[in-house]
This record gives C-alpha cells, sequence and structure tokens, in this order.
C-alpha cells in the first residue's frame, strides 16, 4: 500500500468555520486521520450549512475527515475526549482561550493523558497577554495586523475585502506548525503546545513595512501601484465591469506596450524611457492608458499585449476559474459527492507532491457518520454503551443511526 | 568546523536542539515566495543556505517606500533572510554548476523558483535533479507551476490576483478592483511550498527517497476564496467586490471613528446586541427582524447612518474596550507603526530585537506561532556573499589556491 505523508497521524478536530478547518484539511488531504468533533446538532446554527444539509462552506473545508458527535459540555463527554486523546497525535482546537481549560481540557491535562499529544490553539489574540480574551474575527485581525491600513485607494483610509484574510494565513501557518510540532517529537520524544496567535501569523506577510516605517518610510495605500515600476496598474475594459492588470517590469516592456497600442507620442518621449521618468507622470500614463484599454475587450486586448511581449492579464470572475485552461490543465479542481447531493467541483489540493501526492478519498462527514469507527473500534464501547450515552445525550449517532 | 558540523548560530533550546535543527536546505529563490519558504525553516532551526547570483537577489534592491538608496539596506530582505547564511554562485558559469551539485550533495531540500524553462536552462529542471539526487526534496515555487500550457509565462503579485479572481474581492464596485498591500500572493505560496517541504521530509523517513513539490502561486491563492468558489460551484453565485464591508452580513468590517477607524463584526446576535446596548439603542435590541446579520445587511441603508454617527464621536480605544467587555468583536485598524506599539504583542515579546550591522537594530516581526517553550536566536539578514569561505571552504573543503581561481573566473 502507498502510504501518504500523515499515513497513522491521528487528528481530534474541535475547530469550526474557517481558519481550523483549513489547517486539518490540509492535514487529511496528505493522509492524517482527522477525527472531526462537533457538537450536539441542537447547539449548531441552522442554516444553509446546517449539519443535516452540510452545504458548499462545510463541505469544502471538511473532506477527507471522519466525524462523530460528542457533548464536551458534560463530563462525561470529556471523558470520551480524553480517551480519544490516549491514542491521537494531535489535537486542535480555535476556541478563544478559556474554554479549553474550562472544559478540563488543557494542554496539561491532554498531555497527562498521553504525553506525546501535540495540541494545536488558535486563538486570535493568542493564549496569553491581557487581550487574550478579545473577540476577534478574520477582519478584526485584518486591521490589527496593519495590512488593513496599507490597502486601498491612493489617498484613502484603510481597506477590507469581503473575506476574512486572517482566516486562511492563520490556518496554513497553524498546519505548517503541527508539521514542525511532530518533526520536533521524533528528537524530543514530547509533544508540545502550538500557541498561534492568529494576528502574529499574519504579520510576518508585511514584516517589510514594519522594518520601513522604522527605516523612515511614510507608508500609505497606494491602490495597484508598484513602488518601482510604472505603469502597474487595473484598467477598465469595454464591457460591464471588464478589466485588465498591465505591469510594466522594465524599461523594454514599456516600449513594447508604446508599440502595441501604436502610442508614438509615448515611444518618442524620452523622459518615460526609465522608471523613474515614469513614476514621475504615473496619473498622465494611467489616464491615457485608461483610454485606449476602454476602446478595447478585455480578451482581445490581454492577447494583443501578452504577443507584444507585455505582462497582462484580464481580471477573471469567480466562475471564470473554473474554465481557465491551465487550471483544468492541472486537475486544480477535482469534483466531490456533496452528501447525495450530487457531484460538485471543489478547489483541489494546491500542493502537489510528485511521490506521495495528496489524495480526495471522501467528502466530508455527516454529522456522527463515523461513530461506529470510532466509539466501537478506536473505543471499544459496546453497543448498549454507546445507546446509553445517545440516551443521556452524551454522544449522538445521527447519521450512521439513519 | 568539521565538514558537515553544525553551524555556530544554530538554535539550541533548554529541550535540546531546535524543532528543524537536523534539516540543511539550499535556497535558490529570489524576491519573496522562495525565501519566506525558507525563512519559516530557517527561524525553527533548519540550516539554510541562500545562493545568490553575483549581483544579489533583487529584494536586496526593493524597500516599499521605492528603490533602496546605495548602502541602505532593503527592508524586504532584512524581512526575509534572518537566520539564513549567503553565499554567491554563478549557475551560468561551468564551474558555478559543478559547486551546486557538491552542496545539493549535502542538502536534504532545494528550494527554487525557476519557471520550467529557465530552470532547465540553469541545470535545476525537477526531473534531473531528482534522478540525480533521489533523497532530495525539490520545491520549484512558480507563477503557474511545472506543467500545463502556460507554465513560463510571466507574472507578477499584480496580475495573480487578476488571473486568480482575488482582486474582484477588493474595492468600490464602482471602481477599479484592488490587490492587497505588498506580496500576499507570494507569501501564501511560499507558507504553503514550507509545508509542502515538511510532508515531503516526513514522508522520506519512512520511505527514503526525495521528491518534487510543485506550488503554483496561482493556485495556492485560490485557498483564500473561502467559500466563493463552492458557492459558485453549488449555486452559480458569482462574488463581486466588497467596499470595506461584507457582502450580506451587517455589520462587519472596517468604519471610522473619532480618531481612525474600528474593524467590527457584530454578526452573532450576542454581538449585535452588544453592539446596540452601547449605542443605547433598544429598539434595535427589541426588534425581532434585526436579529440576523443578513436582514441587517438588507436593511443597512437604515442602520448605517446611526452607527456612523455614533462610532465618530467615540475613539478607537473606548470603542474596543467597551464592546470587548460585552464580548463584541470590535478592535482598532492599526497601522504598522501602530502595531508595533500594541501592548497585547508587546506583552507577548513578539517583536524580536536583532541588530543588524549596517541597518542597526530593529524590531522584526516575530514567529508566526509558538512551538512549546522554543525561542529562536536569529541571526540578522546576511551580506551578500558574507559565507562564502564558511561554506566553500568549511563546508565543501575547498582549499584557498582553488577558492581564488573561482573568484576570478567569476564563478562565484
Amino acid at each position: 500500500m502507498m502510504t501518504r505523508p500523515l499515513t497513522g497521524v491521528r487528528v481530534l478536530d474541535l475547530t469550526r468555520v474557517w481558519a481550523g478547518p483549513l489547517a486539518t484539511q490540509v492535514l487529511a488531504d496528505f493522509g492524517a486521520e482527522v477525527i472531526k468533533v462537533e457538537p450536539p446538532l441542537a447547539a449548531v446554527p441552522q442554516g444553509e450549512d446546517a449539519p443535516g444539509r452540510r452545504g458548499p462552506y462545510f463541505n469544502q473545508y471538511n473532506r477527507n475527515k471522519l466525524g462523530v458527535i460528542i457533548d464536551l459540555a458534560q463530563a462525561r463527554g470529556r471523558e470520551l475526549l480524553l480517551r480519544l486523546a490516549a491514542s491521537a497525535d494531535v489535537v486542535a482546537e480555535n476556541f478563544t482561550p478559556r474554554v479549553m481549560p474550562n472544559l478540563g481540557l488543557s494542554y496539561d491535562a491532554l498531555a497527562s493523558a498521553n504525553p506525546r499529544i501535540v495540541m494545536l490553539s488558535m486563538p486570535g489574540l493568542g493564549l496569553t497577554g491581557p487581550q487574550r480574551d478579545y473577540v476577534t474575527w478574520g477582519v478584526n485581525i485584518e486591521g490589527l495586523s496593519g495590512i488593513g491600513a496599507l490597502t486601498g485607494y491612493e489617498d484613502e483610509g484603510p481597506l477590507t475585502g469581503g473575506m476574512s484574510y486572517g482566516d486562511p494565513v492563520a490556518g496554513l501557518h497553524a498546519a505548517l506548525a503541527v508539521l514542525m510540532a511532530l518533526e520536533w517529537r521524533e528528537a524530543t520524544g514530547r509533544g508540545c503546545h502550538i500557541d498561534l496567535s492568529q494576528l502574529e501569523s499574519l504579520i510576518p506577510f508585511l514584516g517589510e513595512a514594519l522594518l520601513a516605517c522604522q527605516m523612515g518610510a511614510d507608508l500609505r495605500p497606494m491602490g495597484n501601484r508598484h513602488p518601482m515600476m510604472a505603469p502597474h496598474g487595473v484598467y477598465r475594459c469595454g464591457g460591464d465591469d471588464e478589466w485588465i492588470a498591465i505591469a510594466v517590469r522594465t524599461d523594454e516592456e514599456w516600449i513594447r506596450l508604446c508599440q502595441a497600442l501604436g502610442e508614438q507620442e509615448w515611444c518618442a518621449d524620452a523622459g518615460l524611457r526609465t522608471a523613474d521618468g515614469r513614476l514621475g507622470r504615473q496619473r498622465e500614463i494611467e489616464t491615457r492608458l485608461e483610454k485606449h484599454t476602454r476602446a478595447r475587450g478585455s480578451v482581445e486586448l490581454e492577447r494583443k499585449l501578452l504577443t507584444a511581449g507585455v505582462p497582462a492579464q484580464r481580471l477573471n470572475r469567480v466562475g471564470d476559474l473554473f474554465q481557465d485552461p491551465q487550471l483544468r490543465a492541472r486537475g486544480a479542481f477535482v469534483r466531490v459527492e456533496a452528501n447525495g447531493e450530487g457531484f460538485f467541483p471543489f478547489r483541489g489540493i494546491p500542493l502537489r507532491l510528485s511521490a506521495s501526492p495528496g489524495r480526495i478519498a471522501r467528502p466530508a462527514p455527516l454529522p456522527g457518520e463515523h461513530s461506529d469507527y470510532v466509539f466501537g473500534e478506536l473505543l471499544g464501547m459496546s453497543p448498549g454503551e454507546r445507546a446509553e450515552l445517545e440516551r443521556a445525550g452524551i454522544i449522538s449517532e445521527a447519521a450512521s443511526a439513519s | 568546523m568539521p565538514p558537515g558540523g553544525r553551524y555556530s548560530w544554530a538554535v539550541e533550546t533548554d529541550r535540546g536542539p531546535a524543532p528543524l535543527a537536523d534539516m540543511r536546505v539550499l535556497d535558490l529563490s529570489r524576491h519573496v515566495a522562495g525565501p519566506y519558504c525558507t525563512k519559516l525553516l530557517a527561524d525553527f532551526g533548519a540550516d539554510v543556505t541562500k545562493v545568490e547570483p553575483p549581483d544579489g537577489d533583487p529584494a536586496r534592491r526593493y524597500s516599499p517606500g521605492g528603490p533602496t538608496a546605495p548602502g541602505e539596506e532593503s527592508p524586504l530582505f532584512l524581512h526575509l533572510n534572518t537566520s539564513k547564511r549567503s553565499v554567491t554562485l554563478n549557475l551560468n558559469h561551468k564551474r558555478g554548476q559543478g559547486l551546486l551539485a557538491r552542496l545539493l550533495a549535502r542538502s536534504d531540500a532545494l528550494v527554487h523558483d525557476y519557471a520550467p524553462a529557465e530552470a532547465a536552462r540553469l541545470g535545476v529542471s525537477s526531473d534531473a535533479l531528482c534522478q540525480r539526487f533521489p533523497r532530495l526534496v525539490v520545491a520549484a515555487i512558480t507563477s503557474f507551476g511545472l506543467t500545463g500550457p502556460e507554465r513560463d509565462r510571466p507574472a507578477s503579485d499584480l496580475l495573480l490576483f487578476a488571473r486568480s479572481a482575488v482582486a474582484r474581492m477588493y474595492g468600490d464596485r464602482r471602481r477599479t478592483p484592488l490587490k492587497q498591500y505588498g506580496f500576499q500572493a507570494q507569501y501564501l505560496a511560499g507558507l504553503t511550498a514550507a509545508t509542502g517541504v515538511m510532508l515531503a521530509l516526513r514522508w522520506r523517513r519512512f520511505n527514503g527517497r526525495g521528491q518534487v513539490i510543485d506550488v503554483s502561486i496561482l493556485e495556492a491563492m485560490l485557498q483564500l476564496h473561502e467559500d466563493a468558489l463552492a458557492r459558485h460551484s453549488y449555486f452559480g453565485e458569482e462574488r463581486d467586490r466588497a467596499y470595506n464591508r461584507r457582502p450580506g452580513q451587517y455589520p462587519h468590517g472596517f468604519f471610522p471613528c473619532a480618531d481612525g477607524h474600528v474593524a467590527i463584526a457584530a454578526v452573532m446576535p450576542q454581538q449585535w446586541d452588544g453592539l446596540a446596548l452601547l449605542m443605547g439603542r433598544d429598539d434595535w435590541r427589541a426588534d425581532p427582524s434585526l436579529q440576523t446579520a443578513e436582514v441587517r445587511d438588507a436593511r443597512a441603508a437604515q442602520l448605517d447612518a446611526p452607527l456612523r454617527a455614533w462610532l465618530r464621536q467615540n475613539t478607537r480605544a473606548k470603542l474596543t474596550e467597551a464592546a470587548q467587555e460585552l464580548r463584541t468583536a470590535v478592535t482598532p485598524v492599526l497601522s504598522p507603526a501602530g502595531a508595533l506599539k500594541h501592548p497585547q504583542l508587546a506583552a507577548r515579546g513578539y517583536f524580536d530585537e536583532t541588530r543588524h550591522p549596517r541597518a542597526g537594530k530593529l524590531r522584526y516581526a516575530g514567529l508566526p506561532f509558538r512551538l512549546g517553550g522554543f525561542e529562536p536566536r536569529r541571526r540578522p539578514a546576511p551580506a551578500l556573499g558574507e559565507d562564502n569561505d564558511e561554506v566553500y571552504q568549511g563546508l565543501l573543503a575547498i582549499p584557498d589556491a582553488e577558492m581564488r581561481r573561482l573568484r576570478a573566473e567569476g564563478a562565484l
């Protein structure tokens, strides 16, 4: 049998929403046995992604995982978790810092059940410090990190977009942290507690700005402009909300752009032949450039500029990605069955390992779907014992029973 | 130092060696993506040698404020190359290739960022390397990946924001779509690649073989689409750019206040109730039709003006403190200078004060996560070729006379 990088690694996954489930998804994609431990159905908000239905959000981030329902608010539920932790390698959670200790599931408690356990905690602002209990969502992390203040139109205030940027950055760092902790365990024989502050994991993505401002730079949002290249922007094309991105990296590319657009005057303008000259006259260039782009369709213009050797890219919409020739050729989307609702294309595994590739083995679990394996096989519980715990509301085998 | 011995600044901890103390990485990458990948490994104890062309990594000349002046250090380079050593090597020189092979024979992993055509020209095509060094893990970080019709197409952060549709998420519906600040696409790809290196080395432990890690920056960016791809797939929904607020939920975004901006995510019922309580809007609290973020979004026109008027009378600090008392997600929007002074980060000792021989003492972004009690001792970014002697003479045991010749011939 072909082994995966994480074959034999068992993860108990208590995480919710985006950052945490993305972290454990990376582990599951590469062969870890990730057991998603969910609260009883009544404790979960209903809606499109409600447990019984498993909509796009849940299915996107929980593929390859197994699912059980355990009520950790009850002492016997916590006992079950500790029993599972004894045979697990990783426990992952993204609650606020007081939740796990309050449940009696602190790192010390888990480590006394299993000294080799790696515990991943990923609260917004970290496990320690005066603001550790602050409630933060992705947008708060974006604002605190400094990245929001540097993103936006020139001469305007800070900008956030429609997504919680702090989440994927934290989630992907968290997967890496677990892999490093497992590597460290090979040398020390012991697990450790990973304290991942979502804020602290985003700040390195703008580490150069932190240093630049200490070195005297006054940084502000600059739209799509670049400090050393011009023109460098997104320009409106003909049609409804159609745009093209153009990045002129060298003086040679500038001349090619002028020739492609038939701009004899620009070609002849010696002041524009250097990046410095163009950076000083950006507004003028952009205004005139957009007259050219508005007169053309984005697809046609992209082809024309690429042929001329000018880096250009039409702005895709989300739907265009499924038809993107490069992404299709590489199989970037995979059709996964979504719990009886049919097959849908999902984002595949962006990390391609030639000898031990990731794989999508199963869709996201239905609530309690893997009760037989987890409670029966792993914990060796009898049918009677399981039925009693179900009656007491400690576990729920909702899907496996149906 | 004995050949293959540990380098002088390798980190030790009270638990013994650093997490990645046994890992040796050769880094041919430039700019941001590859260097961020190897920075992550180096800061956790891997032994990373950065191999630069004779004129250096272009990042040495970049600053977010414009090109670096002569003699000035690049903040980008300083940030991305902590804990690494630098050697120069001319891959276009035939003896440069021989030296590269000798370095690779002593490495666990190679990170590079050459598109396939360029990689083949420089003698670092992935398949050839794997055949020659069967235990080597090769991570190639390229804009579009190592395969497919557009594998050699030029790109940049801006073009990848355009291609990946992430630019469709940022900006005003009536104005130009925006990319985020800086090099987000490249950082994301570097992070993804570091995970790949860890996975491949773990697999090698059990199987004895190296392999190729093919990271496309474009594909790495698809990880930013939260549920937009899945929702398009299920419902055919198209996402449009959001101007400081999240579509479909209110209030969720950046809002101006008396002394700047705050980030607010009052989405859950308890958070909305907290916000309305602070505003003294008992009518909002009592209104059952305002209890979900989706309904509030539909009525945002009615809610927005009073909320903004109230925010403008209050400072970031006051709003944050009062809202957090009620467990409502309100926090200040900070500039990088503000982040450097943030009390929570200070209390956790996040920023790492490191003295660089020319740039002086600066506070660097700390580690993105803490592993147990591991505390790194980071070396500042190296000068160009600073470690030529240590690596070529120490590690490869090249005699003085040959070093002189290599230098004279331009191989280094």
